[in-house]
């Protein structure tokens, strides 16, 4: 889905090069009477990109100043909520996360990518709410990528670390039934990108747009209610996103069958 | 039987009316897509009273437990509207 609107980036012109192309007659429609996703939306991800990237610039260095203390002020935690608080309740939040699903030396493996993932899409969603901007969330490009992201990972961990328990495992319990259950299970597998990104997607363009609607029908001014909601909903999504990556991986993984608890205690 | 007859009343009038509400010439309405959407929310709303009727009588159980199912009731929540968003997608294709 390809949600139009206006946003503040679009008043400069490189950036809304597709809407003027549009009518100087230049553009080349690849999918007959369908909108295309305009170039403004990749103002709009580089800008999550940069906050995203410049909080974590500020924690990194608020951090690597705090441990170039003396004694036993070096493991103080700073009294008030800056970027490094922050930054520690995040990531001790990502962790709690993902503490059930893998064990330690996987959250240390696949923590970047996961608090990234989370921090990236929140701030994405987040750029709905404030009047003029367009969350990059709301078209499916952005996600196809992140979901296309989330799918290789959880690929390759499953046939690096054991391949041939990784094809075993979609083959099914009992091996007369794996002609039957081969094709089933590579396409639930299949479809695993899909539903992250039609998620994401059809999440944020329903709330923008119900939100238009409701502001077309209402006073000005009184849906503003509705951005309470749509604050939920853009955490929500960006949390059911990333916990859904991590439980793909914890699926991939290798996991121990039912006969080797019994050896194990 | 009995119990049955509110549904059938309804499915009978939607078979006999849905042949004559395809063939309106309203220009520009979309039956389709309304329908669409209004079947998976039908669904989508069941799912989700239920989840919640699951977490009233948790915590009325166990009002300590209010804390720690929090989170997971969102998530779930956030699953079941996810799937009524996949027919959205749909109703914005017709």
């Amino acid at each position: 889905m390809f949600a139009a609107g206006f946003s503040w980036f679009r008043l400069i012109p490189a950036i809304d090069r597709d809407t003027i192309m549009e009518q100087m007659g230049l553009m080349q429609h690849w999918l007959e009477g369908h909108e295309v996703a305009h170039s403004y939306v990749y103002a709009h991800a580089w800008l999550a990109c940069f906050i995203v990237l410049g909080l974590a610039m500020v924690a990194r260095m608020s951090l690597s100043k705090a441990t170039q203390r003396q004694g036993l002020e070096k493991y103080f935690a700073s009294e008030s909520l800056d970027a490094r608080t922050a930054a520690e309740v995040y990531a001790t939040g990502i962790q709690g996360m993902m503490k059930d699903l893998l064990d330690r030396k996987d959250i240390q493996t696949f923590f970047p990518y996961i608090a990234g993932l989370f921090a990236y899409i929140l701030f994405c969603n987040l750029q709905g709410l404030f009047p003029g901007f367009l969350p990059p969330t709301d078209n499916i490009n952005t996600n196809v990528g992140m979901a296309l992201g989330s799918f290789l990972v959880f690929n390759y961990i499953g046939l690096s670390r054991d391949a041939v328990s990784y094809v075993k495992h979609l083959m099914g319990p009992v091996l007369f039934l794996a002609w039957f259950m081969l094709p089933v299970e590579v396409i639930s597998l299949m479809i695993r990108p899909i539903s992250l990104t039609i998620r994401l997607t059809a999440n944020m363009f329903g709330d923008h747009q119900v939100f238009v609607l409701l502001s077309e029908q209402l006073p000005y001014g009184v849906p503003t209610g509705l951005l309470a909601l749509a604050t939920m909903v853009s955490v929500i999504q960006a949390f059911v996103f990333s916990l859904l990556t991590v439980i793909y991986i914890n699926l991939s993984l290798p996991h121990h069958d039912h006969g080797d608890e019994a050896h194990a205690h | 039987m009995k119990k049955w007859t509110p549904v059938l009343a309804v499915m009978a009038a939607l078979l006999l009316m849905s042949g004559e509400a395809l063939a309106q010439d309203g220009g520009g309405s979309n039956v389709g897509a309304g329908i669409t959407m209004g079947l998976a929310v039908l669904g989508g709303a069941l799912g989700q009273g239920m989840a919640a009727k699951g977490m009233y009588e948790a915590v009325s159980r166990n009002p300590q437990a209010a804390g720690a199912l929090n989170a997971p009731f969102y998530v779930g929540l956030a699953f079941i509207e996810s799937l009524c968003l996949f027919a959205l997608v749909v109703a914005f294709s017709i």
